[in-house]
């Protein structure tokens, strides 16, 4: 493709990363904190829309060692930087301000580091900040959050320590730890494996799959519902994407990941069982956050599934569903962190939530509803291309076991449903504007990709290509 | 395709009618769009019999699915002819008759329509050539005959015989419906012509076309009230008595006749003329006896048609459809004679139907003697046109001699409950309530009188036609008919004229007559069987939902068991993040 | 020729418009619902005169799935249907006009989703449509149902989404076995010999099932009577008159596409034939008035089933002119027990007393439903039923014809239910209230249709007759 754009574009999405970073430090001293936030919103959305004019302009290149841009990293950086900019948008108002507005740009810039990443240094580092600013994030909201935050530090910990021995075990083979250099270089079958499988184990904490994801609900039922937020939406796509990085980058070339390879059938059981153990447990909470935190269990066993079929089109689906799980749980999580500063929390709580506020029910509804993959909205599409990815790649069962998940999440959406719609004697209330925003974002998106998928799909096709040829 | 037009004046009438029931003045005209319809309608049926050679019957296709067409076939033939002639003359009598019987001015216009309606399906069933005709027109009685059984709709009795009839009726056109739809897959065809030259064509007639054969003649039972589906017709008589005079007597329930009269080349080849034999006995039994016991104005009158019907069925059944014919045709006129009768009493008393309660027919001579006139015509009395009725099928009985000596008891069956009704209300007394009943008895409407009188004369006049037809008769039978008939009327008159009956009617034999011979005790049973066997798939339903909850809840359990991981002890997940590494080693180990 | 993509892309367009303007529901809802109307009737023209239409847009060209519509006889019948009670229960359905907007943007969510179902060319777009068309009916239980609705709606959707996962479930196994991974419904029909038995029997088992539950047939039945009697009065209309027809088409698609079914339609005849009773009993012990007319719905609905299992193209025929018939008349029942409802604040059969004194029109309404389920000639019930039992009198000899004795069972317990609550005059329940012209206009409407249908039955089996039933 022809690249229309200068060459130093990625320097400059570095730059106002940084900036961003400077600036929300200088929020900390002021206290017209707010203009400082609409202006870190605006950096976001130029930095999203930077990124991809990148994709649209076909923009490869490598830069400063460390990072390379195509169009896989354009496109889920794009998409996450408006992740980002929702969840700034969600919590404009909430104390404290500026330790949000810090915390949210370095995790910007761990994104950034994993996206753009060309040396595991990159991905190490990117997660590194990530998790660390969530845990500090956690922690600024009080010190009835310490408990979320210590169990998040605590497991991004041991995360960490698995990861970093299983690029250890990598690193005899080539010191320069990029992606490509170690794919090229010969390490034995066996170590190759091992070091395959702690990848597994270090990113399916983070990525929350089963049985390594024990401590998720326990965190964002904890934790502040913007963080929890940021923590379904952002941080665990970003796993998503070291996942996608690191297996099909690395260990594609080992030839014990692909087509009914080792590791597919790996993930082909991590992925059935992070399904059911989602979608079951999720049955019986009385609690929408813990529910949603089990339900985007569930949802990260979908995704699994295109990991698992390991064709173009299993990625190009995975890409897909990362990209549309990010604005359904954000949504949903807008919603519900809204209803939280007004003290509803329990599904119970949510009895009559349409005599509150029509508009957060019908969203809400929606949402759920596109979570569940009901047609015409954007999960349906995506689960369907997973579903498919499943079929091409003979793996018929994946796809059966995840349309009866698909049934048995409908289970508890219409429960919340079934309440939602209750006719209740309540107080009308209405969200900031900055909810409504956000939450409408993610509607459009939902309902736009739902009814017209080839929106979304081509470019995740495009970005797919860049892993799998 | 002129036999169709026969309807129209009917249909318009009736259209006409239920217009007049949108304006709150308008019922009045009512009365007159029936009528005229009706009397339109009759001209036109004297005019095809005039022109009758011109008449074209052709097939008019309806619609056709894939290769099977469906078409609305005429036909006028001798049965049609008979049935067309009989409707055609009493429809405008009957219209007459309700201008006069009719007093209820909000309730017109429905009752003008419907009657309409129900006379536009007689005729259509009187010229119908094949079975979807002839079906159109069934469930078009059908459904008249229960919206007029239930037409008072202030009392809780009609509503009952309506849902009776109605139940009746539906158990018939199903049957009915069943039947036609089995021979049309075998034989594609609905025209009855063709059918029975298609079955006489056949050496072998399959077991299924036999069948279905005996569901069209159950069918044909049903609306014909014989056993075992006669008791709605006695329910029937809550209807206003001009329908009972129209439909319940003599025309309506004819239809069963008229469909087995029609199909009897058929029903002759497949030998399933014994069965309607016995059970034509078997309903003309029960409907004299339950005459001679019932006490109701209009029941007995109604039991007396069930006897009637039971007669043509005999008739058909010894193959002597001439005899079941002329019958047929006497039995309209005199029985739609009788029913004006039994109604003009009691619009005199009130609507009051017990026999005992009511006063005498002779408080008005025309009454009485028109009444005489039905009474003499129904026992088989020489001049009277019933008594050749009567005689053909006493007959066509000599050919079997249990046959005739059933005939017989039934001949004197029929004087004795006649005569019995003409007798009883003679002897009540009323003293207080003379005068008052005189003066209505007077004041009756014209048009009821004038009615009644038309078809007295109709039942004599017959008579002279058929001393100019060449008729078969047996002189012995009718000297039997004669002396049967005579002992019965006899008997009536010692019982009910010279010793006011006291004994017949607290005898225990009337008070079993009167039971019906537990046939509707039968329904009952029949009823709640169906409705424990409802309750028991209620059961069974509700046994399906419990089952469904369970796995529901075995959803739910297996949820619960499984969040039991949720400790909230980071340690707990640590180790399960250990564990989770040992199994993937495991797996490495095992698969490398 | 203007796109079959209308009937979808206009109730989509006024459904936005509803949903961006908070005047005016009900006139959006209803003009909608008339230019749906009358966009049926045009392609239903074009369809008679030219044959079936097929229509398709890229969509995901990735898995080579393509946005196909197709309008054949059966659809064509069947969306026609679907139009006219859409329309009634749009300008009709809601007396008390309670929540005018949530019902009217429901009802043009449904709009979208029937029209692009019975268009639907591949099992793609079938199972999309499919899925809004049982979601725009949970919300009418849900939100604007009656006491009971939680229960019911929960109950609703969970039976139908289990539905719609094995519907999926057999769309991924076609997907995985047909050559090409083809899903275009019609072409489809020469390729399942292609597949392995086994996997054939499998796709049809879990089609079947998935239509038997929406349809509903004994055992699935269960959630029915809950949901339809629940819901609104437009709900209830739609829910009877359109989505159990959902599992009709399908049940006509599979059955006339798969050579498979040959092997199974003796047993689902008899299956078939078995609900039939079943339910026609169950009617029997209801009491509630709505439930009743919710359970004649199983009855005549698995009557469909068995003319569909009788394999003959008349008696499939018949199932489509019953689906039609069903549609219409249930609809009707439905408006006019809503009617009831409305005017005597009272549903239970013991309790009403002289419908016909306070409600004269809808107790006719009612009564004529009656006469049309139990197939009155010139109604379009009886076309239907001549039809079925025809085919199944073909297919099983004199043995084809025993599910038309259900209808005895129903029709009594029916006319038991009309001279018991309607015309038993003597202590009639006092009207509270009285219906509008838009109710009556409902009436004549349908009644229109039913007996159009009735008198001219060739409109709808012309069509049938020239294309086949798919």
């Amino acid at each position: 493709m022809q690249q229309i754009l200068p060459a130093g574009i990625p320097a400059i999405l570095l730059v106002l990363i940084a900036f961003m970073v400077l600036f929300s430090l200088f929020t900390l001293l002021s206290r017209k904190r707010r203009i400082y936030k609409v202006v870190e919103i605006a950096a976001v959305a130029l930095i999203a829309i930077t990124s991809f004019s990148m994709l649209l302009s076909g923009y490869n290149s490598n830069f400063l060692y460390l990072f390379q841009a195509n169009a896989f990293s354009e496109l889920l950086f794009g998409a996450l930087s408006i992740g980002i900019f929702l969840i700034l948008l969600i919590s404009f108002d909430s104390e404290p301000q500026a330790e949000t507005a810090m915390f949210v740009s370095f995790v910007m810039l761990g994104l950034f580091m994993v996206a753009f990443a060309y040396s595991i240094i990159a991905i190490i580092v990117g997660l590194e900040f990530v998790i660390l600013s969530t845990v500090f994030m956690i922690l600024s909201y009080g010190k009835k959050y310490l408990e979320p935050a210590l169990k998040l530090f605590v497991l991004g910990a041991i995360s960490t320590a698995i990861f970093v021995v299983a690029l250890a075990l990598l690193l005899p083979y080539d010191s320069s730890l990029s992606l490509v250099g170690i794919a090229a270089a010969g390490a034995g079958k066996f170590i190759v494996g091992l070091s395959l499988v702690l990848f597994v184990a270090a990113l399916s904490i983070e990525s929350a799959a089963f049985p390594f994801n024990l401590w998720v609900p326990d965190v964002y039922d904890g934790a502040p519902g913007n963080v929890t937020a940021l923590m379904a939406g952002i941080n665990k796509k970003v796993s998503f994407i070291a996942i996608l990085e690191i297996f099909l980058i690395v260990f594609a070339s080992y030839g014990i990941y692909g087509n009914s390879q080792l590791i597919s059938q790996a993930f082909f059981l991590i992925s059935i069982l992070t399904m059911f153990f989602g979608n079951l447990v999720a049955l019986v909470q009385k609690n929408i956050k813990r529910m949603f935190a089990y339900s985007s269990i569930s949802q990260a066993g979908y995704i699994f599934i295109g990991i698992s079929a390991a064709t173009h089109l299993g990625i190009e689906a995975s890409i897909f569903y990362i990209i549309a799980h990010m604005f359904m749980i954000i949504g949903a999580f807008a919603i519900v962190f809204w209803l939280e500063t007004k003290n509803i929390r329990s599904i119970e709580e949510y009895a009559g939530l349409k005599d509150r506020n029509a508009f957060a029910a019908v969203s809400l509804t929606i949402l759920m509803l596109s979570m569940a993959g009901i047609p015409p909205l954007v999960g349906f599409a995506g689960k369907f291309v997973l579903f498919s990815s499943a079929v091409y790649a003979n793996d018929i069962i994946l796809a059966l076991i995840g349309i009866a998940n698909s049934f048995l999440s409908i289970y508890y959406y219409a429960k919340v449903i079934n309440q939602m719609f209750q006719t209740r004697e309540v107080k009308r209330i209405r969200p900031g504007i900055n909810i409504i925003a956000a939450v409408t974002i993610c509607l459009i998106f939902v309902i736009a990709v739902g009814i017209y998928p080839q929106l979304l799909l081509g470019w995740a096709s495009t970005a797919a290509s860049v892993l799998v040829h | 395709m002129y036999l169709l037009y026969l309807l129209l004046p009917l249909l318009l009438g009736a259209l006409a009618a239920f217009i007049c029931s949108f304006s709150s003045g308008a019922w009045r005209y009512s009365k007159y769009a029936g009528l005229g319809g009706a009397v339109a309608s009759s001209l036109l049926t004297l005019f095809a019999f005039l022109k009758q050679n011109t008449i074209q019957l052709g097939q008019l296709q309806w619609f056709t699915a894939f290769h099977s067409t469906f078409a609305i076939s005429l036909s006028f033939g001798y049965i049609n002819q008979v049935l067309l002639a009989v409707v055609a003359v009493i429809s405008p009598l009957i219209f007459f008759y309700s201008i006069g019987y009719m007093d209820v001015p909000e309730e017109n216009s429905r009752y003008y329509a419907e009657l309409s309606l129900f006379a536009a399906s007689m005729m259509l069933l009187a010229v119908s050539g094949g079975f979807i005709t002839l079906f159109i027109a069934w469930e078009g009685l059908g459904i008249t005959s229960y919206l007029l059984i239930g037409f008072w709709t202030n009392k809780d009795a009609p509503q009952y015989a309506a849902r009776k009839a109605i139940t009746t009726i539906i158990i018939g056109d199903m049957m009915m419906l069943s039947g036609i739809l089995v021979i049309f897959a075998s034989l594609n065809t609905f025209n009855f012509s063709t059918m029975i030259s298609e079955i006489a064509a056949m050496s072998t007639v399959p077991i299924s076309i036999v069948a279905a054969f005996v569901l069209i003649i159950l069918g044909a039972f049903t609306k014909s009230a014989q056993f075992p589906f006669h008791e709605w017709l006695s329910d029937a008589m809550e209807g206003p008595t001009p329908v009972s005079a129209f439909l319940h007597s003599s025309t309506m329930v004819k239809a069963g006749v008229f469909v087995v009269a029609l199909l009897l080349p058929i029903l002759a080849q497949l030998g399933l003329l014994n069965m309607i034999l016995v059970f034509g006995i078997i309903s003309a039994v029960i409907g004299a006896l339950n005459a001679a016991g019932s006490t109701h104005i209009k029941k007995i009158l109604a039991y007396s048609t069930i006897e009637d019907l039971g007669l043509m069925f005999i008739a058909i059944g010894l193959n002597a459809l001439a005899a079941a014919m002329v019958l047929f045709i006497v039995q309209a006129l005199y029985k739609a004679l009788l029913f004006m009768n039994a109604g003009s009493i009691m619009k005199a008393n009130d609507e009051e139907t017990d026999l005992y309660k009511v006063s005498s027919f002779s408080k008005n001579r025309l009454l009485f003697a028109t009444a005489l006139i039905g009474a003499l015509s129904i026992a088989g009395i020489f001049p009277f046109s019933g008594f050749f009725g009567k005689l053909a099928v006493d007959s066509a009985g000599l050919s079997n001699s249990t046959v005739y000596i059933v005939l017989i008891v039934l001949d004197f069956a029929t004087g004795f409950y006649i005569f019995r009704w003409l007798f009883i209300p003679e002897k009540n007394e009323k003293k207080d309530s003379e005068i008052r009943l005189r003066a209505k008895y007077a004041s009756q409407p014209k048009s009821m009188t004038v009615s009644q009188v038309i078809l007295a004369a109709l039942v004599i006049f017959l008579t002279a036609l058929f001393l100019y037809t060449n008729i078969e008769v047996n002189v012995g039978a009718a000297i039997v008919l004669t002396a049967g008939a005579g002992f019965g009327i006899l008997s009536a008159y010692l019982l009910f004229w010279r010793l006011a009956g006291l004994a017949w009617e607290r005898s225990r034999t009337r008070n079993f007559l009167s039971k019906g011979f537990f046939v509707n005790a039968a329904y009952l049973a029949i009823a709640k069987g169906t409705r424990a066997l409802s309750t028991a798939i209620e059961e069974i339903d509700y046994f399906i939902n419990r089952i469904v909850y369970l796995g529901a809840f075995g959803v739910a359990d297996l949820g619960n068991s499984i969040r039991r991981s949720e400790t909230g002890i980071v340690n707990f997940y640590a180790a399960a993040v250990a564990i989770g590494i040992f199994m993937m080693l495991l797996l490495l180990v095992l698969l490398v | 020729m203007i796109p079959l993509l209308l009937m979808i892309i206009v109730p989509a367009a006024f459904l936005a418009a509803a949903a961006a303007f908070k005047s005016h529901p009900k006139e959006l809802s209803v003009s909608s619902t008339f230019i749906g109307l009358i966009l049926a009737v045009y392609f239903f023209l074009s369809v008679m005169t030219s044959g079936s239409i097929a229509q398709s847009y890229n969509y995901i060209p990735a898995l080579n799935i393509g946005f196909s519509l197709n309008a054949g006889s059966t659809s064509m019948i069947l969306l026609l249907m679907a139009s006219i009670v859409l329309f009634v229960t749009a300008f009709a359905g809601n007396v008390n006009r309670e929540k005018e907007r949530t019902a009217s943007l429901l009802l043009l969510l449904f709009q979208a989703g029937v029209s692009g179902l019975f268009l639907s060319g591949n099992f793609f777009v079938f199972f999309i449509f499919w899925d809004i068309g049982i979601i725009a009916p949970f919300f009418m239980i849900n939100i604007l149902g009656s006491a009971n609705r939680r229960i019911a709606s929960y109950k609703f959707i969970l039976y139908e989404i289990f539905a719609s996962a094995l519907l999926l479930a057999g769309i991924i196994l076609i997907y995985f076995y047909a050559p090409a991974h083809t899903l275009n419904i019609y072409s489809l029909s020469s390729l399942y010999a292609q597949m392995p038995l086994y996997i054939q029997e499998t796709i049809f088992i879990l089609f079947f099932i998935a239509f038997m539950i929406n349809i509903p047939v004994f055992p699935l039945h269960t959630w029915l009577p809950d949901a339809h009697s629940e819901a609104s009065t437009q709900g209830s209309m739609v829910l009877s008159g359109i989505v159990t027809k959902f599992g009709g088409f399908g049940m006509i698609l599979i059955f006339a596409t798969m050579p498979v079914a040959r092997s199974f339609s003796y047993y689902i005849a008899i299956l078939a034939a078995f609900s039939a009773f079943y339910a026609a009993f169950l009617t029997m012990r209801q009491s509630d008035l709505k439930r009743v007319v919710a359970h004649t719905t199983i009855v005549e609905m698995s009557i469909v089933l068995f003319a569909i299992a009788t394999m003959t193209n008349i008696g499939q025929s018949g199932a489509v002119f019953g689906m039609l018939s069903h549609g219409l008349v249930v609809a009707l029942m439905f408006l006019s027990v809503g009617a009831i409802e409305h005017i005597f604040h009272e549903r239970k059969i013991d309790m009403l007393r002289g419908i016909s004194k306070g409600a004269k029109f809808t107790a006719y309404a009612f009564l004529v439903g009656i006469f049309i389920m139990t197939g009155v000639p010139l109604t379009s019930g009886f076309i239907a039923d001549v039809l079925i039992f025809i085919g199944g009198a073909s297919a099983f000899g004199i043995y084809g014809i025993i599910p038309l004795f259900s209808l005895i069972i129903l029709g009594a317990f029916m006319y038991l239910v009309i001279n018991k609550s309607f015309f038993a005059n003597r202590r009639a329940t006092p009207a509270a209230a009285t219906i509008g012209i838009s109710q009556k206009m409902g009436y004549a409407v349908l009644l229109a249709a039913i007996f159009f249908f009735g008198i001219l039955p060739f409109v709808a089996l012309n069509l049938i007759n020239s294309g086949g039933v798919v």
